[in-house]
């Protein structure tokens, strides 16, 4: 049990990372590659908040939200607007290259030693079901599925999440249908950003602030993002639970050593089977 | 006679500060900004004080040191173009600190030797085929031993090793050289590995917990190593635990709560195990002075600081007993180290080289088992918070 909840805690993680993946993805239709360096950049505005300025949580919280969403829209201002209408998929490069700079950025104020941000809670270990967590992978793993739910539900019926599917489907279609194209893409952008923010302060306990963090779990989030299908906040939040568990319950019976290949056979195979993966759905258009 | 002698060393082509009044030049080409900045402005401080200190006894053979550093952004053709500029410029460089990594070095090491000119480096492997090039590096054989000795003296009813260990080249190396020194002492082990980018490692320690070892050797450089520990502390085991060189190079009480700490201690290198300064040795008082003038603090190992110090400490005493500063004769002097009875360096015991081999081997006895807390950016002694 002590490996499930390990795995749970690890997938929480990466889908966290995905779910900020799949948000910029489906209003902006972008696939943002700083997502993760977004996230590394919340832990040390966390660190800021709970060890050099001692703020209690909410503050915190709230700080490293509004730095994390400052630093989404200059992302999308300087990486993404510029190549509007010109070369196709020239962010996927321009993104990379956000990230990085990002993590230089950070590497330079803060240094690459891995520094310690304490949980603001209880630190005792607990024990469900015969298996043993610490409080702050547990709320992190629930305020992952609070967040996914919302997020579905907010897409799923608010006018505002509707505008932005429609972008994601047909971003001419959307335009002439009023929607305010650009806009949906500003919002993608801060939205990934505060979802990083909010996060540092739950995911530093287990990773530290460290500089590399984005690059550690960059990949495997987005194959987490790919096993639920783009698109899919649930598929998102699901795929990345599942690779977590994977990863671990791998390590723990077969060896470490067969985690990326295991994981790479599962994502292959769901490919093969469900080309959208396990939640994506796929559009058809006649011409 | 004077004139001869410098025809002599020129006609040798070997580099050598020739003129009395000219500078003895050091060029330290390495990554002075992006990731490795710290533990370079750390060499970089350290050899500068060292540098101080030898130019208020009067220099290297009468010559004073000029320090003079580079940035090649850890980039090996960047590396080799300043070489070459420096090279074939008018300051000439007597030594070079060659490269932050293996990769510069091998990128600068021709030239190097096709022009004489003498190599220090504190990272790589050492085994660069030049008569001109000297690396301290920690002697992987050696460390093993010390790891083993101290796990067989602290813990004496100990007869089976667990070893939770990063899978990249680093921790395998470690490992292949942990494996015969503990079966030579007659131990058992059990190995976990794993990579040195998960997040978590908790399945690994729950396989090696099932396997019962009786002591716990933890390895991995950066957070990784915190996340062993946190880790274990989680899974409530609280198995002896004892840190390798990758594992005493992080700052563990700055990652983990002090609680996770319980029950483990790291082997280290003498040097970086506390004691007031008062109850150093005089060399140690002397570099820990001249360091803490060169630079605010010391962010870094200490042990970084004493290498990068000794590395020049070394040239200035081979230089000393060969009463030369061309590079031919300070590798010749540097081969055959006569160990003085007052030590300019403060890393090890014993320093020096061999003709076969131009990679320090610390003695095995000049590492100990100390405490994973810190006090002033060294560990405490063995058993203290």
């Amino acid at each position: 049990m002590t490996t499930l909840l390990s795995g749970l805690s690890v997938g929480a993680l990466f889908a966290l990372v995905a779910i900020g993946y799949q948000v910029v993805f489906i209003s902006s239709g972008i696939f943002n590659f700083a997502q993760a360096t977004l996230v590394t950049l919340g832990t040390f505005l966390a660190y800021v908040g709970v060890v050099t300025l001692h703020l209690n949580p909410i503050l915190t919280i709230l700080m490293a939200t509004a730095g994390c969403t400052i630093v989404g829209l200059i992302e999308e201002r300087v990486a993404i607007r510029p190549l509007s209408g010109k070369i196709s998929r020239a962010e996927l490069v321009t993104t990379v290259g956000a990230a990085a700079l990002i993590e230089g950025v950070i590497t330079l104020i803060w240094g690459s030693t891995p520094l310690e941000v304490p949980f603001f809670g209880s630190t005792s270990v607990l024990t469900i079901f015969g298996g043993r967590i610490v409080p702050d992978s547990l709320i992190l793993i629930i305020f992952v599925i609070v967040l996914s739910i919302a997020l579905h539900v907010w897409y799923k019926y608010s006018i505002s999440g509707l505008a932005s599917i429609a972008v994601a489907e047909d971003r001419v279609a959307a335009r002439l249908r009023g929607i305010n194209v650009g806009r949906r893409s500003i919002i993608a952008f801060a939205m990934g950003g505060a979802i990083a923010g909010v996060a540092g302060i739950l995911v530093a306990p287990q990773t530290y602030a460290v500089s590399n963090l984005g690059d550690t779990v960059g990949l495997t989030a987005f194959i987490a993002f790919a096993l639920g299908g783009s698109g899919s906040l649930l598929g998102a939040t699901i795929g990345g639970f599942a690779v977590g568990i994977i990863e671990q319950e791998v390590a723990r019976y077969v060896g470490s050593l067969y985690v990326n290949s295991t994981l790479y056979v599962v994502l292959l195979i769901i490919l093969f089977v469900m080309p959208n993966g396990l939640f994506g759905r796929s559009t058809a258009r006649a011409l | 006679m004077v004139a001869g002698m410098t025809l002599t060393a020129v006609s040798l082509g070997t580099a050598g500060a020739s003129a009395s009044n000219s500078p003895f030049n050091v060029l330290m080409i390495a990554g002075t900004t992006g990731p490795v900045a710290p533990p370079t402005q750390a060499e970089i401080q350290a050899t500068k004080a060292a540098a101080s200190v030898i130019n208020h006894e009067g220099g290297i053979d009468g010559h004073k040191i000029a320090v003079k550093e580079v940035n090649d952004n850890l980039d090996p053709t960047t590396a080799l173009s300043e070489l070459q500029q420096a090279e074939s410029g008018s300051a000439k460089p007597n030594l070079v600190f060659a490269g932050t990594t293996s990769n510069e070095t091998l990128a600068m090491l021709p030239t190097l030797t096709r022009d004489k000119t003498l190599s220090m480096e504190l990272a790589g492997s050492g085994v660069f085929d030049s008569p001109y090039q000297f690396a301290l590096p920690n002697y992987l054989p050696n460390q093993a031993t010390a790891l083993v000795n101290a796990i067989k003296k602290q813990y004496p009813n100990a007869k089976k090793i667990g070893i939770a260990i990063t899978n990249d080249a680093f921790g395998t190396s470690l490992l292949q050289s942990y494996e015969p020194a503990i079966t030579k002492a007659g131990l058992t082990y059990v190995v976990q590995t794993f990579s040195d980018t998960a997040t978590d490692v908790t399945p690994e320690l729950q396989t090696l917990q099932a396997a019962n070892p009786d002591v716990l050797i933890a390895s991995g450089y950066g957070a990784i190593g915190g996340y062993i520990i946190q880790d274990r502390a989680n899974l409530g085991w609280t198995v002896p635990t004892i840190g390798d060189g990758a594992e005493s190079s992080n700052d563990l009480p700055a990652m983990v709560p002090a609680s996770a700490l319980d029950g483990v201690s790291l082997i280290a290198q003498a040097p970086s195990v506390y004691k007031p300064l008062s109850q150093e040795s005089k060399a140690f008082q002397t570099f820990w002075k001249a360091t803490a003038l060169q630079g605010s603090k010391f962010t870094q190992s200490i042990v970084l600081y004493t290498l990068s110090y000794d590395d020049l400490m070394l040239v200035y005493l081979a230089a000393k007993q060969a009463h030369s500063t061309s590079s031919t004769a300070i590798a010749n002097a540097l081969e055959h180290l006569k160990q003085p009875k007052v030590k300019p360096y403060v890393t090890w015991s014993t320093e020096g080289f061999t003709p076969k081999l131009h990679v320090e081997q610390a003695p095995a006895t000049d590492y100990v088992l100390a405490s994973a807390y810190t006090k002033d950016g060294m560990a405490l002694p063995f058993g203290s918070k």
